[in-house]
């Protein structure tokens, strides 16, 4: 009896003890967040990625978009859900919480198209499958044992290894012009022009297909917020298109529109307006001029904030 | 079925249980079942080709007990051996000798039109092919009385917890414990199941972890610089350590707990002060194989020709070895290469020891473990790295790996007088990228420091001999680290691909 006794409060440890690990140490970030947030009964919720609150040295206000939709719209209470990397994948689970929660905040929803090239889309790091099965876990009981769960197999996790992530096919149009593993992290990271030029070819030339997987997020976010009765603000963050103009010319701006039409498509299909921000800014508006990142400066975030505020 | 998968937690219960609770006289069967489940969970279909070798190597002793004519004896012994090996040929061998084939009858303008075989490799087969040679040449030696009982032969082959990786075990040791009544002691099942949770922890928590970074860096060596080239073959060195011997102490560890002894196949590899011991610390019944059926035959044979012969011997030998572990001259590369350096050690013993004798056993043994340490990771290179082009490439980048590594620690600990001892950690860690370097570098002095514990007086022991709340404690401690550390990826036991 003495060992029956022994096994048993050794496993009634383990079980408290993962749900505490799980809850207090491990819960991811959405998860955590996003139960939070619903529990304060805020007006909008505002998703998004670092393009949200990613700054400028030279700005004088560093606030994000969030918040300087705050000072437009002092009216409503908006949560900033935004976190560096996400993307609709992610959304997708957490629409799908809020749509469980009873709950129906208008929730605004950027969409970058960066994450839609194969370089960003098949990053290891970036498929935050532990924050989508905590989100979509039939019981938070069996999200506590996601980690376990996922370590012994009995979860298929799919999560990319960066050997696979190494082999993905990277395009230029339709053609696939090599693989990840071909274009080095490191070596792209210092400005020189070739580098340069070569990250905007990365990040946006691709060919857009109608069935890539965040569209078909994209497709279930919007039919779970109808369904809710939940409603969803969309828009295309703004891009440096006129430095990639410079780099590939024509080609560049037909791509991006050809783009950015395809996710247009979408959201018109489904009866969604399609705030198309990506080519309504210039270079002045971006934390760097030249670079191809999504980030902007003070000018830019104020100009988001407006048109998201005009949207509301 | 692999060992760190939910359905073998499941598995492995139920079998213990149903084993205990069958009468004895049809365990050995309920054992088959259960084996031919296990296996079957990998390809199905493959187990007739497990059946065939057993239904040939059943008939074959059974042949070679029954005569006493020397002729006859041998032709059933080669009938045997070679209908095995060209079952392992086939499958693991066929596309490269194929391939090499074609390449010279390129080179000679020859037409050769013979195609690949795209089949995938029956798991296990190295491993239970060694096992049925074994059995057979030990009954042709007279080493070993013939098994008669069907059934008690193949679960001889087919005994789940080695029958994927192994220990290769010897007919002598293992088959007489299938006849052994074994009833339920709650003192073996403890400490089998130590040992189990430890092969857990090693392979899901150290092995796993440790894949990922190495896994990055050999997946691309060309992008790297010198130090994480070092720092990633230095890494491999204990992932598959801590890969095969966790797997190891699992399959020992589930078979304890039924009652059944298999053969150690590891014993603290990395004490070993020169690498002919290493290959009697490291696994062991594939090295104790080579030894007793090519080494020691050949050595016969060639004893005539003094230390030449030895050394020819050896070198044929680890040829063998390497080629064992893969069909790729990288690894027939690797065996040459052991080979090489046992031959040396074997020619140079007197004068090492003679040198040796002058410095204090302190400095010998350290050198010596340096030694060993610095040449197997090295060699480990050639195991792991996808070209020889690949190969050469990291391990000449060693050297330069070496300052560029000194150079960073020099600079963290010069900037520890002035900041926290975490600037150490951050400073690497920003070196190496958000690979949560400073947790690698923990695992692998848990490593360290398990093994030097198990050198000096056995981890289990010590572990049996602390008060029973803190072995509780470890207890706790080890579970919630493979639940939480382990590594979601698929990172496939490494010996599985032999």
């Amino acid at each position: 009896m003495k060992i029956f006794w022994s096994w048993t409060v050794f496993f009634i440890i383990i079980f408290l003890s993962q749900i505490a690990i799980s809850h207090f140490i491990t819960e991811p970030w959405g998860a955590r967040t996003l139960s939070e947030t619903l529990d304060k009964g805020y007006d909008v919720l505002y998703f998004g990625d670092s393009t949200v609150d990613a700054s400028a040295d030279t700005d004088t206000d560093k606030a994000p978009i969030t918040e300087m939709l705050r000072r437009l719209k002092p009216e409503l209470s908006i949560a900033d859900l935004s976190r560096s990397s996400n993307h609709l994948g992610l959304y997708e689970a957490m629409v799908g919480q809020i749509a469980k929660s009873g709950k129906k905040p208008v929730i605004i929803i950027p969409i970058n198209m960066r994450s839609f090239s194969p370089w960003y889309d098949k990053r290891p790091e970036f498929q935050f499958e532990k924050e989508i099965f905590y989100l979509t876990a039939p019981s938070p009981l069996i999200a506590c044992f996601y980690k376990p769960l996922a370590v012994f197999r009995a979860i298929n996790v799919n999560a990319v290894t960066f050997s696979e992530f190494y082999q993905t096919p990277v395009y230029r149009g339709k053609k696939q012009i090599g693989i990840v593993a071909d274009f080095n992290d490191t070596v792209l990271a210092t400005t020189t022009p070739e580098n340069i030029k070569t990250s905007f070819m990365l990040g946006y030339m691709f060919d857009l297909d109608a069935k890539h997987r965040k569209l078909d997020s994209l497709r279930n976010i919007i039919d779970q917020a109808d369904r809710s009765g939940i409603k969803i603000y969309f828009y295309i963050t703004p891009i440096n298109h006129e430095q990639g103009e410079k780099f590939y010319g024509k080609e560049f701006k037909e791509q991006m529109e050809k783009n950015t039409d395809t996710v247009c498509a979408i959201l018109k299909e489904k009866k969604h307006s399609c705030l198309n921000l990506a080519f309504s800014v210039d270079p002045s508006y971006f934390q760097s001029p030249v670079l191809p990142s999504e980030h902007l400066n003070e000018k830019g975030r104020m100009f988001v904030a407006e048109e998201v505020a005009k949207m509301l | 079925m692999l060992f760190n998968s939910f359905s073998f937690l499941i598995f492995f219960p139920v079998v213990t249980a149903g084993y205990f609770l069958a009468p004895h006289k049809y365990r050995w069967a309920f054992l088959l079942a259960a084996s031919c489940v296990f296996y079957m969970a990998f390809i199905p279909y493959y187990i007739l080709i497990l059946f065939t070798a057993i239904g040939i190597d059943y008939y074959a002793g059974i042949k070679i007990e029954d005569t006493e004519d020397v002729k006859k004896r041998k032709t059933y012994l080669i009938l045997s051996v070679v209908s095995t090996s060209l079952l392992l040929i086939l499958f693991k061998y066929f596309n490269f000798f194929n391939a090499n084939f074609k390449e010279i009858a390129s080179f000679l303008h020859w037409n050769y039109s013979i195609g690949f075989l795209s089949i995938a490799l029956p798991i296990g087969l190295s491993f239970h092919t060694f096992q049925s040679l074994s059995y057979v040449i030990e009954v042709y030696r007279r080493k070993q009385k013939a098994e008669r009982h069907l059934g008690i032969y193949s679960l001889y082959v087919m005994f789940y917890p080695q029958l994927v990786a192994g220990p290769i075990e010897r007919p002598q040791n293992l088959l007489h414990q299938f006849r052994e009544r074994h009833e339920f002691d709650y003192l073996r099942l403890r400490a089998g199941l130590q040992r189990m949770l430890w092969g857990f922890f090693k392979k899901a928590v150290i092995a796993d972890n440790l894949a990922m970074y190495v896994g990055l860096v050999f997946g691309n060596p060309h992008h790297y610089s010198g130090a994480p080239l070092l720092l990633a073959s230095v890494f491999f060195a204990f992932q598959i350590y801590c890969d095969f011997s966790g797997y190891s102490d699992i399959a020992l560890g589930s078979a304890k707990v039924m009652g059944f002894d298999l053969m150690e196949n590891f014993k603290v590899p990395y004490g070993a002060t020169t690498v002919t011991e290493f290959w009697r610390r490291w696994h062991i019944s594939l090295s104790s194989w080579i030894r007793d059926y090519i080494f020691f035959p050949l050595s016969m044979g060639w004893r005539k020709m003094g230390k030449l012969g030895i050394v020819c011997a050896t070198l044929v030998t680890f040829a063998f070895a390497g080629l064992w572990h893969g069909a790729s001259w990288l690894f027939v590369f690797f065996g040459l290469l052991h080979g090489f350096v046992l031959s040396l050690e074997l020619l140079t013993s007197r004068w090492r020891n003679k040198i040796s004798s002058f410095f204090p056993d302190i400095c010998s043994n350290i050198f010596g473990r340096l030694y060993v340490f610095s040449f197997w990771t090295a060699s480990l290179v050639f195991f792991r790295a996808g070209t020889f082009a690949d190969a050469l490439y990291i391990v000449s980048r060693f050297p330069s790996g070496i300052s560029e590594f000194g150079r960073t620690v020099g600079t963290a600990l010069f900037q520890m007088s002035v900041a926290p001892f975490r600037m150490l950690f951050s400073t690497l860690q920003l070196y190496y990228g958000n690979l949560r370097f400073s947790f690698l570098l923990g695992l692998v002095l848990v490593v360290i420091v398990s093994e030097i514990l198990e050198y000096k007086i056995g981890l289990f022991v010590l572990l049996n001999k602390i008060p029973k709340i803190f072995r509780w404690i470890w207890y706790v401690v080890l579970v919630l680290s493979i639940m939480n550390l382990g590594v979601t990826t698929e990172v496939l036991f490494i010996y599985f691909q032999f």
